[in-house]
């Protein structure tokens, strides 16, 4: 196995104490916070969560997603759960003191159902667990704010519509400061290959051109960041690699930026950054590096950014978002000049 | 343009299965690794790997019904073909071949009517994915109509 040390035998047993587990491995973990941090546990029907955001900061508002899945591909999908939380340790791995911990406290919330664009959004039904063509997404806390950096622990629950309740903890960490440009922050005025930059790959300006295929959803590959930002426009920027998607999230949210392309076109322009310049030798394009690489080195994707016409991040999303996320701040927007 | 090349993100795929805490233990030690990698995002479950190609010779099986194959794809086939890619044993170029055979195959899906190509693609996915299943030493199921 290259470039991995193979893990540990896992035994049953071992199950109860992954808690344990990750607060001894936070502990002797020096580096810098980074989000998610995976720890699942699992009980009743084997569901384990997990959180899906990539970055939250201490002190500011932001979006909480957590997945809800079973070993063998269910997802949970509907309704709504009740997630509370706990303060773990700080980004250096010391355990709070006793006093601190209860100090650092959130309130309990309800997380609701956010649907992968393109999946069934459910209606009134209740959490009910699903194949993944009848039902995907995260549930979502869309804001909450964590009162110290660190690493938190998420436990969702709730009932399931065979009338069991099911439990869950995920851990995740909390930053001190943004690694990802922040909401409010000037956007980097970045160019990046459009269609009409005739020395680019086309699959370097969208992965779905592999093949000797044309370049997919031209609407979003006219225009560069740094163009939108000079003339003024709100530019809606989705960065994703639609082809090598790890997180399974890109396709989906692409679609749906195209879609909002045609339809509030009139109203900022709409641009997606592909992630490779070429996949086989890892070149990553240096447009998603200057947005997305944290200290750490870590990329994530997809993120999308609402830049507004102040050339300023007006919102950003990571991993899922939601047409009904989107849509309003669109329409609130003036007709482009 | 400007591009770079970072030898650290030729290795961006990291094995996620966060059904096994063994492999949640090893998740937690590669958070703490200053070794820069584009992560996996929201890392998913994953059944076997060996499901990737049981799952893709489900749809094949079903063919010409589209919505058959298109439940047998999703529902088995989908999370383990991604879990498979991102098998960082896994070579690149086999990697890239599964992920952009995948790709094919569900732009035959999204077409709004029957693609006459879903067989072909189908076929060619089953073949890359059962080749990144040898490349493993993995379970290459058997697909017998």
């Amino acid at each position: 196995m290259r470039g991995m040390r193979t893990a540990p035998a896992w035994r049953p047993r071992a199950r109860a104490t992954s808690s344990a587990l990750l607060l001894a491995t936070l502990i002797g973990c020096a580096a810098p916070a980074q989000t998610p941090v995976a720890a699942p546990s699992a009980t009743g029907h084997g569901i384990v969560a997990e959180v899906a955001t990539y970055q939250l900061v201490a002190n500011q508002p932001g979006r909480l997603l957590v997945a809800i899945l079973t070993g063998d591909n269910l997802w949970l999908s509907f309704g709504s759960v009740d997630v509370s939380f706990s303060y773990l340790g700080d980004a250096a791995g010391t355990p709070p003191p006793e006093a601190a911990a209860a100090a650092r406290t959130v309130a309990d919330a309800t997380a609701q159902f956010l649907p992968i664009p393109g999946s069934p959004e459910g209606g009134d039904r209740p959490p009910t667990l699903t194949v993944p063509a009848d039902g995907r997404g995260v549930y979502a806390v869309e804001s909450i704010t964590f009162p110290a950096a660190g690493y938190w622990q998420v436990t969702a629950r709730g009932g399931l519509d065979d009338g069991s309740k099911f439990s869950s903890d995920a851990a995740f960490s909390v930053l001190a400061e943004p690694s990802i440009i922040a909401v409010g922050a000037l956007a980097p005025h970045t160019k990046h290959p459009v269609l009409d930059d005739l020395n680019v790959p086309p699959v370097a300006i969208d992965s779905r051109a592999v093949g000797g295929k044309p370049i997919p959803d031209p609407e979003l590959h006219r225009t560069s960041i740094a163009d939108a930002i000079e003339a003024g426009h709100p530019a809606l920027v989705v960065f994703s690699t639609p082809v090598y998607c790890v997180s399974r999230f890109c396709g989906p949210v692409t679609d749906l930026v195209a879609e909002l392309a045609t339809e509030y076109r009139d109203r900022a322009d709409f641009i997606h950054v592909e992630i490779y310049q070429d996949f086989q030798k890892g070149l990553v394009n240096q447009a998603a590096l200057d947005w997305l690489s944290t200290p750490g080195g870590d990329l994530r994707e997809p993120w999308t950014f609402l830049i507004g016409a102040d050339g300023r991040i007006a919102a950003s999303w990571d991993t899922v978002v939601t047409r009904g996320e989107i849509e309003p701040l669109l329409r609130a927007l003036p007709i482009k000049k | 343009m400007s591009l770079r090349t970072r030898a650290s993100l030729a290795n961006r795929r990291s094995p996620v299965s966060w059904l096994s805490p063994a492999v949640s233990f090893a998740l937690l030690l590669s958070a703490c690794s200053s070794v820069a990698s584009p992560s996996s995002g929201s890392s998913l479950p994953t059944a076997r790997l060996s499901a990737s190609s049981s799952g893709l010779c489900q749809a094949i099986l079903a063919l010409p019904d589209m919505a058959v194959t298109e439940r047998a794809f999703i529902n088995v086939a989908h999370e383990s073909l991604h879990a498979l890619a991102a098998d960082p044993r896994l070579d690149r170029s086999a990697a890239a071949l599964v992920l952009e055979t995948m790709a094919r195959v569900e732009s035959d899906f999204r077409a709004s009517t029957a693609s006459p190509t879903l067989a072909v693609d189908l076929a060619a996915l089953r073949t890359s994915t059962d080749a990144a299943l040898q490349a493993l030493g993995e379970e290459v199921p058997g697909c017998a109509a």
